[in-house]
């Protein structure tokens, strides 16, 4: 047997390293185990073991590649890889160069996503008390969005129907592919620098959760928990979740409903403004007719008052007093009226004309005042002498007292 | 803007609507605060009917008319 050759270390790490590294097999290996160990390097290099419950294997995935892992890889997680196995000759380790990192099972996407939404949910990204209250009132709203599609359109022509008066400021994005996450971003970025818009919603139509994967980006989940503007996202259907969903200040079910959000109904307000409308007419009948009624009692009083009232009763009084004296001054004058006819009678009964009927004379001076007397008699006085059918005149002769 | 301003007078005329509404008021401050009122449901009114949202486009961070047709 001939004398080995006697080899340098490097002589056999390189040997090893050539003899591993063209070997077909380990150049496209696809392996699966756990993560663990998982270390980013500064230089943005990712190294990390994979392990089974009996072994582990060291791994590195350069800058490169590292960048194109869509989701957190962390400690235990499942992940399958593809890459190859290389020697690192200073140390002679062995480690697999992966070229790319998919999590385990069917649900890759999902795993990842799930990894992703626990690990920021760790960090309190969805807490409540980070949530931002939309504004009472929203003038204008910013969209990120796709400008083509249907999501968009019905955005707008909801937000007009419900508003017209709301302004809308697109921000034309990708919202998927590769560049989606980092168009969503700058759309954010650019209205907070703006701060024209009271609110950002950032949203896509329904698709495959790959279609939706931009809104899963850890990137575009931190820019949405930084925004100082409300943020409401609005990614695909009902039933689809993204992390972007958990970290924006509201989830919207669908673009449409982030569009109900935001856009109040003006029906409301015309609603409102003919209620206090209404709430101000009402109020003032109401007091124009207690006005009314003070009114009305007012002149009601003013004319209990009223001097006429006054003046009636006197009338009134003056009525029965003048009637009352009317009266008594009949009774009187047919009580006189009969005394005189008695007297009339009673006179009568002593006419002296009567006495002349008798055949009597009587005597007056030439005055007519009767002479009843001599003594009262001169001779050549002239007397007149009153017969019942006629007077004489005759003059005094000779007076013989008795 | 619009809505802000048309919101600020919402609140003024439920404002006028509450006084109104009290007890005791002074008729001829009441039909000042009614007249008021009015007018500012017609100004509303008005606002309601004309005013006409703009839609824009933010781009190299400036807002843009949106020219031409969404689809």
């Amino acid at each position: 047997m001939k004398n080995p050759r006697i080899l340098s270390v490097t002589e056999v790490n390189q040997f090893l390293k050539t003899l591993l590294e063209s070997n077909s097999l380990l150049k496209n290996l696809v392996i699966q185990g756990e993560l663990s160990n998982v270390k980013r390097a500064a230089s943005g290099h990712l190294y990390f073991s994979l392990k089974d419950p009996a072994s582990k294997i060291d791994c590195v995935m350069f800058k490169n590649a590292a960048m194109g892992i869509k989701f957190v890889p962390k400690e235990g997680l499942k992940v399958t890889l593809r890459g190859s196995l290389g020697v690192y000759p200073p140390s002679g380790q062995y480690q697999i160069t992966v070229r790319s990192m998919e999590p385990q099972g069917q649900g890759d996407l999902y795993q990842a996503y799930l990894a992703l939404k626990g690990d920021l949910e760790k960090k309190g990204y969805f807490d409540p008390e980070h949530k931002k209250k939309l504004p009472v009132t929203i003038s204008r709203v910013g969209i990120v969005t796709s400008p083509t599609g249907a999501a968009v359109e019905d955005m707008i022509s909801i937000i007009k129907r419900r508003n017209p008066m709301m302004d809308i400021v697109l921000y034309p994005s990708l919202v998927q592919g590769e560049a989606a996450a980092a168009n969503i971003i700058a759309g954010i970025k650019a209205f907070n620098a703006l701060k024209t818009v009271d609110v950002i919603i950032i949203g896509r139509g329904g698709g495959s959760i790959e279609d939706l994967w931009a809104f899963n980006d850890e990137n575009l989940a931190r820019i949405i928990f930084e925004s100082e503007l409300p943020i409401v996202s609005a990614v695909g259907h009902e039933i689809d979740f993204t992390i972007a969903d958990f970290v924006a200040d509201l989830r919207a079910p669908t673009p449409s409903g982030a569009a109900e959000l935001v856009a109040e109904e003006t029906r409301n307000l015309i609603q409102s403004l003919d209620q206090v409308k209404n709430r101000m007419i009402q109020a003032m009948k109401i007091q124009i007719n207690q006005n009314r009624e003070v009114l009305f009692r007012l002149n009601k009083d003013l004319l209990r008052f009223h001097p006429r009232q006054r003046i009636d009763e006197i009338r009134i009084s003056l009525d029965v007093v003048q009637e009352k004296m009317l009266r008594s001054m009949k009774v009187m004058i047919k009580d006189n009226r009969q005394q005189l006819k008695h007297l009339e009678a009673r006179l009568d009964a002593v006419n002296p004309t009567n006495v002349l009927k008798r055949g009597y004379v009587l005597v007056t001076d030439g005055k007519g005042i009767p002479i009843g007397t001599v003594k009262d008699l001169a001779p050549d006085q002239s007397l007149s002498l009153r017969f019942k059918d006629g007077l004489v005149s005759v003059r005094i002769e000779s007076i013989k007292e008795n | 803007m619009a809505v802000k301003k048309l919101k600020a007078k919402l609140s003024r005329l439920e404002e006028i609507a509450l006084i109104l509404e009290g007890e005791n008021q002074e008729i001829e401050a009441s039909i000042k605060l009614f007249e008021e009122g009015m007018k500012l449901v017609k100004e509303c009114t008005g606002d309601l009917d004309s005013l006409e949202g703009k839609i824009l486009v933010l781009i190299d961070g400036e807002e843009k008319d949106f020219e031409g047709r969404i689809s």
